[in-house]
């Protein structure tokens, strides 16, 4: 058989992965040193916040996803 | 040895009051069913509703380090502790790619351990029973971890009257009565309540101790507060300074590559592919539970300087400023969070020794090795876990990393099933053989060389000696890697 690496098939697939990816350099360096600083913002420390807002980050991006696989299931895609 | 203690009986009742709720779950949630297939015991006949699934995941990663060791981790090294969220998200993603993909691979090749796909893929049952061994390593040290905690927090809620031996039997037995009973049944139905109940616990206990701390019914004025008196705990590398931003980055990369087997039979347990990805992508909500614990750290930084032991701080502040029924409601959440994080391991390790080891070893058959596997969860629990955690070993925690350390160096069994059809058996063995050497020698000997997880180390060695080795070598057998990626890759496998 013709050996392959695994990789989105269509536009909507690379903007998932990009997502996905994008999501994941949030939570690392040099993202991360952008926003240690010893400052608050809705009562929480910066990193503290940041942290959730990955969180949200990855619950949205999951539920686009979701609604991705639902249209081209659909044929939609 | 317990220094803190309560005097009142109050907060026993209500810990060994959810010992007895969960009992009762437990052993109800076999509702009938005959538990004499793997199929049924291992994975729970592959039956699990969206919302069990995503509370069976949920606490199921959510252990008594939330309530003990992350409050710690605040109290000791500031905002550091919130990588734990962060890769507990990242998980939540590999989750929703993998997740649906395991399940499909379990139900149309009729895997229900992590360790049967690996030696289907790699068409060897040698390197399937070498991963379910060496991942049990560290499985059963983190179920030890978790007993332990368990019966320090009976100890502590019981004022000394229960010492740790009797904590140890008395959790172990409750967990191996329901677990015996109902498998993966009981497993999902008891994580589904200690989950809810780990959520109410924790923002009661936070909430209530930053309105005694500050008298606001919020977490403002206690950062505020910090950010004037120690603003070294609200940025890296922390007041310790041991958490660099290569510490950080590392390990959130590790800790997100590691493929536990109870998750991968958590997958394995879904309704449906699609019951996984529904869950996976609710599972980041439930990473709230960290932040009002972790405040309960911060708190102590001010309220409690002297504490010999960082991972008594929530206790401590607790005995010292919350009612008893809270306290008890804290005893209770804590052993929720270890019991639900305890008894997939157990129940894992007890299916992998018989499904990945005994049964190709002396050709069981299928009833035979499920009803091997039930019988094992005893003599784990009383040979294995009960004497290691009372004799509580001062270097568990080592074992523990080692172990954890090995589950990230099994990724080129991953790669070869979701990512790369052309990974071989002996280039997956020359990386996991590698790649764990590396980590041993830098957990061990030199621990993680120039700020970065030891864990990160043996990936890189890994990684390019599993490429290198899987092109010089040949290939397992196409039909194999069709049928695999017939599912990771539709479309695409006959290409």
């Amino acid at each position: 058989m013709k050996h392959f690496v695994v990789r989105p098939r269509s536009a909507a697939g690379w903007g998932l992965l990009l997502l996905f990816l994008g999501l994941i350099g949030m939570g690392l360096w040099p993202v991360v040193a952008g926003v240690n600083r010893a400052r608050l913002a809705f009562g929480l420390p910066w990193l503290a916040l940041w942290a959730y807002a990955i969180v949200a980050g990855c619950w949205l991006a999951m539920l686009v996803g979701n609604r991705w696989l639902a249209r081209r299931a659909g044929g939609d895609d | 040895m317990i220094e803190l203690a309560t005097r009142s009986l109050m907060p026993l009742w209500i810990t060994l009051g959810y010992v007895a709720v969960a009992l009762v779950i437990g052993l109800r949630a076999r509702r009938g069913r005959v538990m004499d297939s793997l199929e049924e015991w291992g994975v729970a006949g592959r039956s699990m509703g969206g919302v069990t699934l995503y509370l069976l995941i949920a606490a199921g990663s959510i252990s008594a380090y939330t309530f003990m060791g992350a409050p710690g981790w605040a109290y000791s090294k500031g905002v550091a502790v919130f990588y734990v969220v962060i890769y507990l998200s990242y998980l939540a993603l590999v989750a929703w790619y993998c997740g649906p993909r395991v399940w499909e691979f379990g139900r149309r090749f009729g895997h229900v351990t992590q360790g049967a796909a690996i030696a289907d893929r790699y068409q060897s049952p040698l390197l399937g029973g070498l991963a379910a061994l060496v991942m049990s390593i560290g499985s059963l040290a983190y179920a030890v971890l978790q007993t332990m905690g368990s019966a320090y927090i009976l100890a502590v809620m019981s004022g000394g009257r229960i010492p740790v031996w009797a904590g140890v039997i008395l959790i172990l037995a409750a967990m191996a009565l329901y677990l015996y009973v109902s498998g993966q049944h009981a497993i999902g139905l008891t994580n589904a309540f200690q989950g809810v109940l780990m959520l109410v616990v924790a923002w009661s206990v936070g909430l209530w101790s930053a309105h005694t701390a500050s008298g606001e019914l919020g977490f403002g004025a206690i950062f505020a507060r910090l950010q004037a008196e120690r603003p070294d705990f609200l940025t890296l590398p922390g007041a310790g300074g041991d958490m660099s931003f290569a510490f950080w980055t590392t390990s959130i990369i590790v800790s997100m590559l590691s493929f536990m087997p109870p998750v991968w039979s958590q997958w394995m347990s879904a309704r449906s592919a699609d019951t996984i990805r529904r869950s996976a992508t609710w599972l980041p909500t439930y990473y709230i539970v960290v932040l009002p614990m972790v405040v309960v750290g911060f708190i102590g930084i001010l309220a409690l300087p002297q504490l010999e032991r960082a991972d008594t701080v929530a206790l401590s502040y607790a005995l010292g400023h919350l009612p008893v029924w809270l306290v008890g409601l804290l005893g209770a959440g804590t052993l929720a969070a270890a019991m639900s994080s305890c008894e997939p391991f157990l129940h894992s390790v007890a299916m992998a020794y018989a499904r990945d080891i005994a049964q190709p070893l002396w050709r069981l058959s299928d009833s035979a090795t499920a009803r091997l596997a039930r019988r094992l969860l005893i003599p784990i629990m009383a040979l294995i876990v009960a004497p290691v955690a009372i004799s509580e070993p001062s270097n568990l925690v080592m074992i523990l990393l080692v172990g954890l350390g090995f589950a990230t160096q099994v990724l080129p069994a991953f790669i070869g099933m979701f990512v790369w059809t052309r990974a071989s058996t002996p280039g997956v063995i020359a990386g996991i053989v590698a790649g764990f050497c590396v980590t041993l020698a830098f957990t061990l000997i030199w621990r993680n060389p120039l700020g970065v997880h030891a864990g990160f180390w043996g990936l890189l060695v890994n990684l390019p000696l599993f490429v290198g080795v899987s092109l010089l070598t040949r290939p397992v057998r196409d039909d194999v890697v069709e049928r695999f990626f017939a599912i990771s890759a539709p479309g695409r496998s006959r290409a």
